[in-house]
């Protein structure tokens, strides 16, 4: 009777035991992979919209500069700055004192030019009926060829001179014709509507005409109905600029408000660094990208009579829009080393294949089966795109081929499916910490987490 | 006439030693109907039931401390407790701004070390609690359905001896919850799913068919027909019924986490 009992107690006392020492052996020797902690998100689809940001002024998109085309003192001067002129007001006049002289000279020499042809046409008259005359004469044998050869000379020397007569009557003329441009232009009227933006000259002011030289500046007339953001866009960003590309524009003068605006140019060479650095302002940025940089002209939609030339811009370029795009949060993405994939068609495969049988039997099919082995044991791991999708407590790394991004996703291309739960945070994780099969569990970000501890 | 033949002398009787402590202790978990037997010839003993509690209250703190300490476990409950604060807001219960101040506040204040403390109260006072409530079921079952008469202090005694088989299933759940990462682990059916979760119903009937209830229920049995002196059958019988509706009940009216 005690024997079996005791073989029992034996048996189930083992058993325990055996039981407990398993799981503790276990519990012990278990290899703890610490779990990293991450943020998650899902795959959504969103609108995308590339931006490309720069800096630069708003400037008129009309705006001339008067240079006066004559020479001379200022003898009136209409206008101020800031003041509102129409196309033909009178802006500036120069004395015409000279002009009128050189006008009334142009005219003298041109009457006596045309009095010089008169003469010219008479003794021509005289020159021709002579030799008419003695040409009858002559052809009678009445007078000798020597007299008559005076005669006929006498004609075309006469000819000669109505001829010259006539360009000296045109020369005069012309030269009227420029006194009196000269003198038109002591009068300098407004080419267009507009405003005056800058006054250079003041009322009694000697100005240099543009004659050799540049000539003086008197004032600016811009057109600020018609207002352009000229922005400076790096030479990587300036290839994805085409006209008719929308932008939003904030002017550091309205903090408030935001204007929109359509490219209407993109430059074709790059500014030069003098430019470049006057355009943007910036003294920090470097010599390399001040002479890659392009000016880009966008026109600004509202009319803003606050606007003054020169003010600080800086625009946004809607390059690419996507709409349903497939995303990712920026973060998300982060490169590893893998191993590329060697994608045989196996269709050319078998082709290949069944060519290199008929060629040369089963070593070859052996030795394009061992091409496509190497390939895929041999190939060298490279740096590739990744998005590490969560499965469970697990993470698995799945190579992604991305579009372009905005300033919070990422577009996939493909590689991933609407509403998978991938890793967005946190950033030492992603980019460092996780690798394909990496343990992880859910929380906040470790900066969160210290900072929520007391 | 012939002489009558003496009467034998009877032989005088050893009394069978009692049984220590421990020794009942153990034989629990072998031969549970030798030591409630003697439980129930014996006079009622504290030790008999407080030794065992505290033993079942002491292993219960360890493996609270243990659990806690864990980070997988603690993700685990934070997981849970935003899961039913999400419920709580998808049912309008609760807007959002005040579920992520709750769970500000829960990272702030509830800590590992806060659950530990609080785990470890909940345990001894836990302990204490279901051999009182195993005690007084196996005295009312003993009354209504076996028609027996025995004192409350031996269904006590009976539950306290008992629960050694509870210490032995807190410490085999213990090291498989470290094993597994899993707050809820045991031996139990709930081993097969790989993401238990504690607010499906399935999921805890699932965790509710551990062997080791069965064990105790059967070993509660044994108990339940000494000292009623009953058949074992029926009062296995009546035991198991009451077990399994028990559990039932807790899982229909939401609260499944209390049979596990």
């Amino acid at each position: 009777m005690v024997k079996p009992k005791k073989r029992r107690k034996i048996i189930i006392f083992s058993v325990i035991g055996l039981v407990l020492v398993a799981l503790t052996l276990v519990a012990v020797f278990k290899k703890r992979v610490p779990a990293i902690t991450v943020q998650t998100e899902k795959v959504l689809r969103h609108s995308l919209t590339n931006l490309v940001v720069a800096n630069g002024q708003i400037q008129p998109v009309v705006q001339v500069t008067i240079n006066p085309e004559v020479s001379g003192e200022i003898i009136d001067l209409p206008v101020k700055e800031g003041q509102r002129v129409k196309k033909g007001d009178l802006l500036v006049k120069i004395n015409p004192d000279v002009y009128i002289a050189a006008v009334n000279q142009a005219k003298a020499n041109y009457e006596v030019a045309l009095a010089a042809k008169a003469s010219a046409v008479a003794n021509l008259e005289k020159a021709e009926a002579d030799y008419q005359r003695n040409l009858e004469l002559f052809n009678s044998k009445l007078l000798s060829a020597s007299d008559f050869i005076g005669f006929k000379a006498a004609r075309d020397v006469a000819k000669a001179q109505l001829d010259s007569a006539d360009d000296q009557v045109n020369v005069a003329k012309a030269a009227v014709d420029s006194a009196e441009d000269s003198l038109s232009k002591t009068t300098i009227v407004s080419p267009l509507t507009g405003t005056v933006t800058s006054l250079n000259s003041e009322l009694g002011e000697r100005v240099l005409g543009t004659g050799y030289t540049e000539g003086t500046s008197i004032m600016t007339i811009s057109d600020l109905n018609r207002i352009e953001a000229r922005v400076n866009v790096g030479e990587i960003d300036v290839v994805g600029i085409a006209p008719g590309q929308k932008a939003r524009l904030e002017v550091d003068a309205f903090k408030d408000r935001k204007f929109t605006g359509v490219v209407t140019d993109v430059a074709n060479s790059a500014l030069g660094s003098g430019t470049s650095s006057a355009l943007t302002g910036s003294s920090s940025s470097s010599q390399s990208q001040q002479a890659t940089q392009f000016q880009v002209r966008i026109r600004v939609d509202e009319k803003e009579p606050a606007f003054r030339p020169g003010m600080s811009v800086t625009a946004e370029i809607e390059t690419e829009y996507r709409t349903n795009a497939l995303t990712v949060p920026l973060a998300s993405v982060t490169t590893r080393p893998m191993r590329p994939e060697v994608k045989v068609d196996p269709v050319k495969k078998g082709a290949t294949n069944a060519t290199a049988s008929v060629a040369s039997g089963t070593n070859a099919v052996a030795g394009a089966n061992a091409v496509v082995s190497a390939a895929n044991t041999k190939a060298a791991l490279k740096p590739t795109d990744v998005v590490f999708v969560v499965e469970g407590d697990h993470v698995k790394a799945l190579p992604v081929k991305i579009g372009f991004c905005d300033d919070n996703y990422w577009e996939i291309i493909s590689g991933l499916t609407n509403g998978e739960e991938i890793v967005s945070g946190g950033y030492r994780a992603v980019g460092h910490d996780l690798q394909d099969g990496s343990k992880i569990r859910v929380g906040p970000a470790e900066t969160e987490t210290k900072e929520g501890k007391p | 006439m012939e002489p009558i033949p003496p009467t034998p002398e009877p032989q005088p009787v050893e009394p069978v030693p009692a049984t220590s402590l421990a020794g009942k202790l153990l034989n629990v978990f072998a031969a549970p109907g030798d030591v409630f037997g003697e439980i129930k010839a014996a006079p009622a003993r504290a030790a008999h039931w407080l030794v065992p509690v505290l033993l079942y209250a002491g292993v219960g703190v360890i493996a609270v401390c243990i659990l806690f300490a864990q980070p997988a476990i603690q993700q685990t409950i934070h997981e849970q407790q935003v899961k039913a604060l999400d419920k709580q807001v998808q049912q309008g219960k609760m807007t959002q701004a005040q579920e992520d101040q709750t769970l500000q506040m829960m990272d702030r204040f509830v800590g590992p070390t806060m659950l530990a403390v609080v785990g470890s109260v909940s345990m001894v006072i836990y302990s204490f609690g279901s051999v009182f409530w195993w005690a007084l079921v196996l005295w009312l079952l003993g009354r209504w359905f076996l028609k027996a008469r025995f004192g409350y202090l031996k269904a006590v005694e009976v539950a306290g001896l008992a629960s050694v088989i509870l210490v032995l299933g807190l410490v085999i759940g213990t090291l498989l919850a470290v094993i597994l990462g899993r707050f809820y682990a045991g031996p139990s059916l709930a081993l097969l799913v790989s993401d238990f979760d504690p607010t499906r119903r399935v999921h805890l009937l699932l965790g509710a068919a551990n062997i080791v209830y069965f064990w105790h229920t059967a070993v509660l049995g044994v108990g339940l027909a000494k000292v009623s002196g009953g058949s074992m059958g029926k009062a296995l019988l009546v035991l198991f019924t009451y077990w399994i509706l028990a559990e039932l009940l807790l899982v229909a009216v939401g609260l499944g986490q209390w049979a596990l």
